[in-house]
């Protein structure tokens, strides 16, 4: 089947596509952008097969994507939910899937977890920007016009006509978050330091991709603003108030705020996946320790992913999810209830 | 010479880190800073992801398991026999309308620095300035050099978005805008200059270390040289 296609319906302003990020250019001031989430990014690119380097990036207002043409896609994203079309029960990522022509995707957070991926097998974005396909939300820069949909090349006839298959999810490191120096580490006193790794931190409600406040026993730093300097993810400033920001995907290159730390990457997903309200605890850790972390990650990516053993889906199961009430969600109204749709019954 | 002497190393995270040549605005510490970009851009070691200059630090970001900071320096070390052949900042003259809308803070922010509108247009219009970093935003130009009488610090209050192409001053620096949006800064000139072209060869007009010279314009012309290509600026011999 040749001339397949993706489209995508619905509230599309916190839908994104990303790749691994933008490289080379955050000398001219251009961000680097990707995903907020590197393991479940990269889940969904695995589970949909096709070699692809690029997905689309939901936030909990969800999205909605339809098949012209048989589809195969693969999705991933904690406490996510999915239908697709008319078929019974709700699909609980990370899966894959093939959808048949005419098909709808709908993706809506869950009880946890800010961002999901839904990665499509063959799938053309077009033309990269600066060598990329991420989007920057804060500038635009890579945005991508979503009318009309994206083209997709037909998949391998295997993986087109492979069941839906369930993988178990990728297992994170558990709390606490670990924490690297970051450049301006030594502005901070020994004392400060450990308080960061000895309390509890809010996750405040201004979060987004450029980054998350957090809020908690202040950070006070001999100077808080020093003469900009280069800005790498996960990296934590800390403003006057001494309450500390980690920098995610969207961050400017630059910033003029010292910076007491930087997030282990393996340990990222875990803080991005958090919701407005979670309590975060973090703990300093060595340079070996956080490679460990992040080999252990690619290498559970590399494997095929592992399935997880379950029956279908009981109505039982799905009030279980909530999904009868409506999904409730921190600080998106976007719910399969909210949207007319009736869930599956 | 290393060209890291009177360096500092900097950790920043797993795959990143800093070298650092000072905590102010130097002009010394920014040579220091491009000559180390661009040895680094020459010898393109393994693993290197990108650098990021600024005035005073070059942010060095790379692949932790292709390489690690030890070797990163050590590339650099071999390098630096072979004189890294820093390409001559250029020189450019580029028009400034200060008056009317267009320099709508120009007032305020001579207040603030007890200066007449007419004082600070003059000390402004006889600096020369140097660009020191992009950040912020693509094609937003930091510009050191701004004469200590004109260091006014932010404002206390964000004003509503300025153009982009604006000239913006507080902190002892000066900046070109590539973004609207709004800012802390004073808003106290405005150019033709498009700064960001994500399809050009060159995606920025200046490099950093570049040194740029004003020129008087009217609104009026600066309106007829922002429907040209270039905006006005030259290249000086």
């Amino acid at each position: 089947m040749t001339g397949a296609r993706l489209t995508v319906e619905g509230e599309t302003r916190l839908l994104t596509v990303q790749d691994r990020g933008r490289q080379g250019a955050m000398r001219y001031g251009v961000s680097a952008s990707g995903p907020m989430d590197w393991v479940r990014f990269s889940h969904a690119l695995s589970l949909a097969g096709g070699g692809g380097v690029a997905a689309f990036e939901l936030s909990l207002a969800g999205g909605t994507f339809r098949a012209e043409g048989r589809v195969v896609v693969g999705v991933a994203g904690p406490g996510f939910l999915a239908r697709i079309g008319e078929r019974p029960g709700a699909f609980d990522p990370p899966f894959r899937a093939t959808l048949e022509d005419g098909e709808r995707l709908v993706v809506q957070p869950g009880r946890q977890g800010m961002w999901a991926y839904v990665a499509v097998n063959g799938i053309d974005f077009g033309r990269p920007v600066l060598g990329s396909f991420a989007t920057n939300a804060r500038t635009g820069l890579g945005a991508r016009d979503f009318l009309g949909g994206f083209p997709v090349a037909e998949a391998a006839a295997a993986e087109r006509d492979a069941p839906p298959y369930e993988a178990l999810d990728i297992s994170l490191p558990t709390s606490p978050i670990g924490l690297l120096p970051g450049p301006q580490h030594h502005l901070f006193e020994q004392a400060v330091r450990d308080a960061f790794a000895a309390t509890p931190y809010r996750l405040t409600d201004q979060v987004d991709r450029m980054g998350y406040r957090l809020e908690g026993t202040p950070l006070k730093a001999k100077t808080h603003d020093i003469i900009s300097d280069g800005i790498v993810e996960g990296a934590i400033q800390v403003p006057g108030n001494g309450q500390p920001i980690v920098l995610c995907a969207d961050r400017a290159p630059t910033g003029g705020y010292p910076k007491i730390a930087v997030v282990a990457s393996a340990d990222l997903p875990h803080l991005t996946q958090a919701r407005p309200g979670a309590e975060l605890r973090f703990a300093w850790i060595s340079l070996k320790e956080a490679a460990r972390r992040r080999r252990a990650l690619v290498e559970t990516l590399r494997q095929p992913s592992e399935p997880r053993v379950r029956d279908e889906f009981p109505a039982e199961f799905l009030a279980g999810q909530n999904l009868v009430g409506g999904v409730v969600s921190a600080t998106a109204n976007a719910t399969l209830t909210d949207r007319g749709e009736k869930p599956a019954q | 010479m290393s060209l890291l002497e009177g360096a500092v190393l900097r950790d920043s995270g797993e795959s990143a880190f800093v070298i650092e040549f000072g905590d102010t605005i130097d002009p010394a510490a920014g040579r220091a800073v491009a000559r180390v970009a661009a040895a680094f851009d020459g010898i393109a070691p393994q693993g290197l992801i990108e650098v990021v200059p600024t005035f005073r630090s070059l942010l060095v970001i790379f692949d932790p398991d292709a390489t690690n900071r030890e070797q990163l320096i050590a590339a650099l070390d071999e390098d630096a026999g072979a004189e890294t052949a820093l390409p001559e900042p250029a020189r450019w003259r580029l028009p400034v309308a200060m008056e009317g809308e267009a320099a709508e803070d120009i007032e305020a922010a001579a207040d603030g620095l007890a200066l007449s509108p007419e004082e600070l247009r003059e000390k402004f219009l006889a600096g020369t300035y140097q660009v020191g970093m992009y950040g912020f935003a693509p094609g937003f130009a930091y510009l050191s050099g701004v004469a200590p009488a004109l260091a006014i610090p932010r404002r206390p209050s964000p004003r509503p978005p300025m153009p982009t192409g604006s000239v913006i001053l507080a902190g002892g620096m000066a900046a070109l805008t590539s973004v609207s949006m709004p800012t802390g800064w004073y808003v106290i000139g405005r150019t033709a200059i498009t700064l960001f072209r994500p399809d050009a060869d060159r995606m920025v007009p200046f490099s950093v270390g570049d040194s740029i010279r004003f020129e008087p314009m009217t609104l009026a012309e600066c309106e007829r040289l922002s429907r040209t290509e270039d905006g006005g600026v030259r290249r000086e011999a």
